[in-house]
C-alpha cells in the first residue's frame, strides 16, 4: 500500500536525523520521560531498608549460594513429598480397603447380579482405591508445594537460575516459563508457550514440554507408582531421565534451529512470606479442576475395562499388542491396558494398573523394578487434553508431528534398552 | 489460536479492561472486583488470554476483562498483539491500569501508550503496602497530574482501596472520551506525525485518535498496520 511506503520513507529520514532507528529513539524518549516523572514523584529512602526477606530475596536469585540453595530446597521438598506422600498413601489405602471396597463389593453385585456385576465391582473398587491412595495424595501435595514455591516468589527465581543454565546449552530463553507453568499441567504449558514470539522456537518448546516435562499426572506416576513399586532410587532415576531428555532435546533442537538467542525477560517478583489464604485458594481451585476431570474419567475407565473384560475383548487386545509389549519392550503383556488408559490421562495408567493386573499386590509379583521404571517412561506420551491444546495452538500437522515424535522417542528408547539388556 | 475477539456487548453493559505489566496483581484485582475464581499467581505470565467476569454496580452490570501482563503495546509478543487488538476492535469504556508501586519504572511506558487512545483510565497503584514497607514515598496526586489519570493506592490481595477505586472508576466511566494525553517529543517527530496524519487524511471512520494511529505507524506496529490496512480496504489509490 502506498501509505505504508510513504511512512517507511519518513521513518528512514528520521532514522538518519537521529542516527538510530526511530522506534528505538521513541522508546528512549518514553523511558526518559518515565524516569523524569518518577524522580519528581517518588522519593526513596536514602538507605535501602534491608530486612530479612530482602536478604533472602538477594541470595536466592544470584550469587554463589543460589545454586546450592536451589538444590537443597528441591531435595527438601522432594523428601517432604515422599515422606508425607507415603504417610497419606497408607492412611488412604486403609480407608479405601476398609470402607470403599467392601461397599462397592456388596452394592454393585447386588444391583447387577450377573458375572458382569462381579467384574465391575472388582474394577471399580481397585480403581477407586488406587486413585485414593496413590493419585490423590501426591496431586494434593504437589499442588501445595507448587503454590508455596509460586506465592513466595521463589518459582520466578528458579526460572532465572535455570535460564542461565539452559542458555549455556543454547535453548531459547523464554522456554523456561512454559516449562515451569507446564510442570503443573502440560495444557497450561502449551498455552503459556504463547509468550514465545518465534514460531519454530515455540513449537520446539511445546515439543520438549510434551515429551519430557512432567505434569502432575506424571508426577503421580513417578512419585506414587514408581516410588511405591520400585523405591525412591528408581523414582529419582525417572526424574533424572526426564531432565536429561530436556537437555538432549534442547541441544538437538537448538542445533537444528539455530537462531538468535533472546534472553529471558522475566520479572523477578519480591520474595514474600506465603499468604495462607492465597495458597489454600489456589490449591482448592487446582484440586477441584483436577477432580472434575480425573474422577469421571476414572469411573468411565473402570467401567469400560470391566465391560471389555467380561466380553473377552480385553484378552484379544492384550494378545494383539503382546509382540510390542513382551517382545520389544520386555514388559508383561497386560501392561498394554494401563498404557492405553494413560493415553487419555496419565494418572489413569496408575489407577488402572491394579485393575488390569488383579490388585495392587499382584503388580509387585509381575513387575520387576526396572519394568516399573520403563512403564513410567512410557507414560510420557501427552494426554488427550494436551493433544487438543496442541492442535488448537499449532494446527493438526505440527500437533501430529509432536505426538508421533513423542511416541517414537520413548517407545524406541525403552525398546532398544530392553534389547541390549537381553543381549548382555 | 487467536482468541475470539468479538465481545457481545449489550446496550447497557459497560466494559472495563484491567491492564498492566506482568505480575502487578491484575488477576488479584480481577478477583477482588468480580469474585471470579482465577488463579492468582506470583509468577509472571500466568494470564495468557482475556479472562472475563462480571460485577454489579448500582444495579448495572459491568463486564471486566483481565488482560495478560505486558510492558508495551508494541506488538512484539502474542499477548501484546492480542491486547492491542482487543482495545482497537472492542473499545472499553474504562481501563484500569494496575501498576506495581514498588516498580513503577516498569509501568509508566505502557501508560504513555494507553493515554494516546483517549480512553478514560484509572490507575491502581497496587501493592502499596510493600512500597511503604520499602520506605518509598509516592506523591499520588502529582503522579495523577503527570499521567493525566486519577491514581488510587490499592492492595488487591487484601482489598485495600477497593471502594475508592470503584467510585473513581464509575465517575471516570461516565465521561465518554477524554483528551488523549501525549508526552512531549522533539519537533522532528511531531512534524513526521503531522505528515502521517495528513497521509491518513479524513478517510478513517474510527474512534481511534489519528495521532495515536500515526505515532504507531511511525514506530512500526503490525496490529496498527493491519487496522489501518483494513480501514482503507482497497479503495485507497494515489
Amino acid at each position: 500500500m502506498k501509505l505504508f511506503e510513504d511512512v517507511e520513507k519518513i521513518r528512514e529520514e528520521l532514522g538518519l536525523l537521529f542516527h538510530e532507528p526511530i522506534d528505538l529513539h521513541i522508546e528512549k524518549i518514553q523511558i526518559q520521560e518515565s524516569e523524569k516523572i518518577l524522580s519528581e514523584v517518588v522519593s526513596r529512602p536514602k538507605e535501602r531498608k534491608k530486612d530479612f526477606l530482602y536478604s533472602v530475596s538477594d541470595i536466592t536469585a544470584h550469587g554463589r549460594f543460589s545454586i546450592p540453595i536451589l538444590i537443597a530446597t528441591m531435595l527438601a521438598f522432594m523428601l517432604f513429598f515422599i515422606r508425607t506422600g507415603a504417610f497419606l498413601e497408607e492412611k488412604m489405602f486403609s480407608l479405601g480397603t476398609t470402607y470403599i471396597s467392601p461397599l462397592i463389593n456388596s452394592v454393585v453385585p447386588a444391583l447387577i447380579p450377573t458375572e458382569l456385576g462381579e467384574t465391575l465391582a472388582f474394577a471399580l473398587s481397585h480403581a477407586l482405591v488406587a486413585f485414593l491412595a496413590i493419585v490423590v495424595p501426591y496431586v494434593l501435595l504437589f499442588f501445595i508445594l507448587l503454590a508455596i514455591l509460586e506465592d513466595t516468589g521463589y518459582l520466578a527465581r528458579i526460572a532465572v537460575l535455570l535460564d542461565g543454565f539452559l542458555s549455556k546449552i543454547g535453548l531459547y530463553g523464554k522456554s523456561i516459563v512454559p516449562f515451569i507453568v507446564g510442570c503443573g499441567c502440560n495444557v497450561t504449558g502449551v498455552l503459556g508457550s504463547r509468550i514465545i514470539e518465534a514460531k519454530r522456537e515455540r513449537e520446539l518448546t511445546a515439543a520438549i514440554l510434551c515429551m519430557a516435562i512432567p505434569c502432575c499426572g506424571r508426577i503421580v506416576v513417578i512419585s506414587g507408582f514408581v516410588n511405591h513399586f520400585a523405591g525412591p532410587l528408581w523414582m529419582m532415576g525417572t526424574f533424572a531421565v526426564s531432565a536429561v531428555m530436556v537437555l538432549v532435546l534442547a541441544i538437538i533442537g537448538s542445533r537444528l534451529l539455530p537462531g538468535e538467542r533472546i534472553g529471558l525477560v522475566i520479572e523477578v517478583p519480591p520474595f514474600r512470606l506465603p499468604r495462607i489464604r492465597n495458597i489454600l485458594l489456589k490449591v482448592y481451585i487446582n484440586l477441584t479442576e483436577f477432580m472434575k476431570i480425573a474422577f469421571p474419567v476414572l469411573l468411565i475407565a473402570a467401567i469400560t475395562l470391566a465391560v471389555l473384560r467380561s466380553y473377552g475383548v480385553l484378552n484379544v487386545l492384550v494378545d494383539i499388542f503382546s509382540p510390542l509389549m513382551v517382545g520389544w519392550l520386555g514388559l508383561p503383556a497386560i501392561t498394554v491396558v494401563p498404557l492405553l488408559y494413560a493415553l487419555f490421562r496419565r494418572e489413569e495408567g496408575v489407577a488402572m494398573f491394579p485393575v488390569a493386573a488383579g490388585g495392587l499386590a499382584a503388580i509387585e509379583s509381575i513387575l520387576k523394578p526396572h519394568q516399573v521404571f520403563f512403564f513410567a517412561l512410557l507414560t510420557s506420551i501427552p494426554c488427550i487434553t494436551t493433544v487438543v491444546a496442541l492442535k488448537k495452538e499449532f494446527g493438526l500437522k505440527t500437533c501430529a508431528k509432536i505426538y508421533f515424535l513423542t511416541f517414537f522417542v520413548w517407545y524406541f528408547m525403552v525398546g532398544v534398552v530392553t534389547q541390549i539388556m537381553r543381549l548382555i | 489460536m487467536r482468541q475470539e475477539l468479538t465481545i457481545k456487548k449489550k446496550e447497557e453493559n459497560k466494559v472495563i479492561y484491567l491492564m498492566g505489566s506482568p505480575n502487578t496483581g491484575k488477576s488479584a484485582m480481577f478477583h477482588l472486583l468480580t469474585g471470579g475464581k482465577v488463579v492468582i499467581s506470583n509468577f509472571p505470565g500466568t494470564t495468557v488470554k482475556f479472562q472475563d467476569g462480571g460485577m454489579k454496580l448500582g444495579g448495572r452490570r459491568i463486564k471486566v476483562y483481565d488482560a495478560p501482563g505486558i510492558y508495551s503495546l508494541a506488538g512484539i509478543s502474542e499477548e501484546e498483539r492480542l491486547t492491542l487488538r482487543m482495545i482497537l476492535e472492542n473499545k472499553p469504556d474504562l481501563i484500569i491500569h494496575v501498576m506495581d508501586s514498588t516498580r513503577l519504572e516498569k509501568c509508566l511506558r505502557l501508560q504513555f501508550q494507553i493515554a494516546n487512545f483517549g480512553i478514560p483510565t484509572v490507575i491502581a497503584l497496587n501493592i502499596i503496602d510493600e512500597a511503604e514497607r520499602m520506605g518509598l514515598k509516592i506523591d499520588v496526586k502529582k503522579l495523577g497530574e503527570k499521567l493525566g489519570a486519577p491514581v488510587i493506592p490499592t492492595v488487591a490481595v487484601t482489598g485495600k482501596g477497593k471502594k475508592e477505586l470503584i467510585e473513581t472508576a464509575l465517575r471516570e466511566m461516565s465521561k465518554k472520551d477524554i483528551e488523549p494525553n501525549h508526552i512531549h517529543m522533539e519537533k522532528g517527530i511531531e512534524l513526521a506525525v503531522e505528515k502521517i496524519i495528513n497521509l491518513l487524511g479524513s478517510k478513517p471512520r474510527t474512534w481511534i485518535p489519528l495521532r495515536a494511529l500515526a505515532l504507531w505507524l511511525l514506530i512500526g506496529n503490525e496490529v496498527i498496520e493491519e487496522t489501518v490496512g483494513s480501514m482503507f480496504g482497497k479503495e485507497i489509490k494515489y
